[in-house]
């Protein structure tokens, strides 16, 4: 463990927390931008990729996360009832339901999967959000064993 | 046994001869002992290749999907309950249109497997009558189901913490070569282009490393939740032995507890993942 | 020439001793219902009852194996020649069948290019195989293409279990011969070469129902275009068992699989049965229905590989006659060719 927290890609430097984000366009994005136009202060290491809407999230986004180096993986969007596009949510709601269930029955740690409603005017909740995630996935440590899955004959 | 042969068989005869179906797909006496093979016959004539036993194992419905069946305007199959489940699967997701198929449903006491062991639906079915079909052949059964059979085999895996279960898994799919049987063998993986087989961009590696075997599993797995059904083409397939099972069982529980949903009991409902309801669960979400 | 016997409960004590050596050590062992060859199991646990459900092409041609890796510095590509992780093994207990495939593949493996991969490897392992007094399994049918239950092919060390208790051993070459002395510490006595003649006729009258596959390979070339291959494969689902669990199919898929600086390029296994393996770039499939690719089977295992090499690219282990999931018996239609052939058609 100590040693995947020297790994390669640092430069030799500790290891920190590879979080990634998926967030909607439309609600946590724009609260994320409300954090930063407000000068609000977090931890650097959160890696965001937008999509239009939860609805667009596939379980194959975290999985790619997962094996390309991620320690944690957010998926985050608007309220129920407040989706942009009516319903996107609420589909990816059950999207959710259903492979956080699986991956738990695969032995993934479920503290390194996070669920979240965050509003466009909810950039204190982004802020609060993001740093008590890596501050989880900082005390966890890397998540080398499925990163490092690879060994090959 | 035999009167079910028989049966199938007479109705086949009489599909065909009237020109009701282009083809029957049944299943024909094996090539090995304790084996039957699916077959495919056009003529009245054939229609004594035909038997009913106890090994006839195999979800015919997997060939709706393939040429030349796939192709036809009408075609006869033989089922078991648990087969005809997946039809109602695929008509759901209006797949198969429901005038394509001639189900010839047959009352099932129960197939054997490898070495006649007796299969986990076998022990938990509740449609060794059919419900859904156009004509059935057999005796009429009342099922008497285990409600736990299926249980005690998710119980394992259950019992164990995620370090466990991350190290069966990765001991269990570590063995995947990536043959795509299980796949290929289910009448529900129906992409005429896999997500494994894309490459522009490449989700899933192809490689049969553990972590592109993961990626195949959880995947597949994912994509069934809330339409397998059970019938365990996939497990009988594998030539690696993986419990696959554990997985889509698993699937199927959460989208029971979650939507109390079963696949392949009614063609009119919605299957779960395309609907919602404002008051699903949303405890886990911050 | 009389040779050693030891009693069959040695024969674990002697994987043991051979592993004892400095060797990586791969048997066969029950996993379930099945036997599987596995390696760093307790010999213990060897299990000789049946042919194992995988076979030992896993050992000389991983399903996954690195042959180079990369790495970008700047604008520039480094690469890093590798070579395979190899260590002295030994298989003990192979099935003839197994050990004969070893040589069916040697010279596609040292054809144009010699695959360092596979030779490494082969060279590295020593094969003690164990004959089978009598067919262990329905499928099998390997006097069909040449070999026998007590062939000798590819074996350093042979194996014949005489009767429950007396196993007869035979050093077949110098490899074999140098651990001639792990084996005698167990000697309990010596058979002739009468008592090796019963063993070998007992094997093969267990598989005289076996017809001969001496003229499929010019049936083959004058029925291409044959109702034969629509008849006969309807129930193909084009799963890649068959080929995976074959100890003489070889395709391998070539694939580079990088994460941020560099990557590695892996040769995986692939399959004919597939649908996809001919798919050209411009969209067209030569081979777009299964009756064409399970003719492609066929036609390469009993037609052009022995045109390029002598050799039908088969041992007749039965494999993918057991365990297709629907039940395609490859003997049933190259049996069924032979049977044409034999009566002019």
């Amino acid at each position: 463990m100590e040693e995947a927290r020297q790994e390669h890609g640092n430069n030799g430097a500790a290891w920190e927390p590879r979080i990634v984000a998926f967030i909607c366009n439309w609600c946590t994005y724009t609260g994320a931008d409300l954090a930063g136009t407000s000068r609000m202060k977090y931890p650097p290491n959160v890696r965001v990729i937008k999509i239009p809407c939860t609805g667009r999230f596939d379980p194959l986004f975290m999985i790619k996360a997962f094996e390309r180096g991620a320690d944690g993986v957010l998926v985050s969007g608007c309220h129920p009832g407040d989706c942009h596009y009516a319903a996107g949510n609420y589909n990816a709601r059950r999207k959710f339901t259903v492979f956080r269930k699986l991956l738990e029955f695969l032995g993934v740690d479920m503290e390194r999967v996070w669920f979240s409603w965050i509003s466009a005017s909810e950039g204190g909740k982004w802020v609060d959000t993001i740093t008590r995630f890596t501050e989880t996935i900082r005390e966890k440590g890397p998540f080398a064993e499925y990163r490092e899955m690879i060994d090959v004959g | 046994m035999s009167d079910r042969t028989e049966r199938i068989r007479e109705i086949a005869r009489k599909w065909l001869a009237d020109g009701a179906v282009e083809a029957v797909v049944g299943w024909a006496e094996g090539t090995l002992g304790g084996r039957t093979a699916p077959v495919l016959i056009r003529k009245a004539e054939e229609a004594d290749r035909l038997v009913w036993n106890e090994h006839c194992t195999n979800n015919l419905m997997t060939y709706l999907k393939r040429a030349p069946v796939q192709g036809m305007a009408s075609v006869g199959i033989v089922a078991k309950g648990c087969d005809i489940k997946a039809l109602v699967g695929l008509i759901q997701e209006s797949q198969v249109p429901r005038e394509k198929v001639k189900i010839l449903a047959v009352t099932c006491p129960g197939v054997r497997g490898a070495g006649g062991t007796v299969p986990v639906k076998c022990r938990a079915c509740d449609v060794q009558t059919p419900v859904f079909y156009d004509e059935i052949a057999g005796e009429k059964i009342d099922s008497e189901p285990d409600p736990e059979a299926r249980g005690q085999e998710l119980a394992k895996v259950d019992a164990m913490n995620p370090a466990e279960r991350m190290a069966f898994w990765r001991k269990e799919l570590d063995k995947c070569i990536r043959c795509y049987a299980c796949r290929q063998a289910c009448p529900l993986c129906i992409c005429s282009r896999c997500i494994a087989e894309k490459n522009q961009p490449q989700w899933v590696e192809t490689s049969p490393h553990p972590r592109g075997n993961f990626s195949w599993n959880l995947i597949r797995a994912y994509h069934l939740a809330g339409r397998c059904v059970e019938c365990e083409a996939c497990e009988t397939a594998c030539p690696v032995n993986i419990p696959r099972m554990l997985l889509n069982r698993a699937m199927a529980r959460t989208v029971k507890e979650a939507f109390d949903y079963e696949a392949g009991r009614d063609p009119e409902v919605q299957p779960p993942l395309r609907t919602f309801q404002l008051g699903d669960d949303n405890s886990f979400i911050l | 020439m009389p040779c050693m016997t030891l009693d069959s409960t040695a024969l674990a004590k002697v994987a043991r001793d051979l592993s004892g050596q400095g060797r990586r050590l791969v048997l066969p062992v029950r996993e379930g219902p099945e036997l599987f060859y596995r390696e760093g199991a307790d010999p213990e646990a060897l299990d000789l009852a049946t042919i194992p459900k995988n076979s030992v092409k896993e050992f000389f041609f991983p399903k996954c194996d690195t042959i180079l890796k990369y790495r970008y510095t700047g604008s520039e590509v480094e690469v890093e020649d590798v070579t395979p992780p190899v260590e002295p093994t030994v298989i003990f207990g192979a099935r003839p069948c197994d050990a004969a495939s070893l040589s069916v593949v040697e010279p596609l493996w040292n054809w144009d290019y010699k695959d360092k991969f596979f030779n490494l490897r082969r060279e590295n392992t020593l094969i003690v195989t164990y004959a089978c007094r009598r067919a262990p399994e329905e499928a099998c049918f390997c006097v069909s293409v040449g070999v026998s239950p007590s062939s000798e092919d590819g074996a350093d060390v042979l194996l014949l279990p005489l009767d429950e208790a007396r196993v007869a051993v035979k050093f077949l070459t110098d490899a074999g011969r140098e651990v001639q002395a792990v084996f005698e510490a167990y000697k309990t006595g010596e058979a002739d070469d009468a008592a090796l003649q019963a063993f070998a006729e007992e094997g093969t009258v267990s598989l005289s129902h076996r017809k001969k596959l001496d003229k499929v390979q010019g049936w083959l070339d004058k029925h291409f275009e044959d109702p034969l291959w629509e008849e006969k494969t309807f129930q193909c689902i084009g799963c890649g068992t068959c080929t995976f669990l074959c100890p003489t199919c070889h395709c391998f898929d070539i694939q580079d699989e990088s994460v941020f600086d560099g990557g590695s390029r892996l040769k995986s296994w692939d399959g004919c049965q597939f649908s996809l393996f001919t798919l050209h770039t411009s969209g067209h499939n030569p081979r777009n229905v299964q009756p064409q690719r399970y003719r492609q089977r066929i036609l390469h295992k009993y037609g052009i590989y022995p045109s390029k090499f002598g050799k039908i690219l088969c041992t007749g282990c039965g494999r993918c006659v057991s365990h297709c999931p629907v039940n395609l018996s490859l003997y049933d239609v190259v049996a069924t060719a032979q049977e044409r052939a034999e009566k002019g058609e």
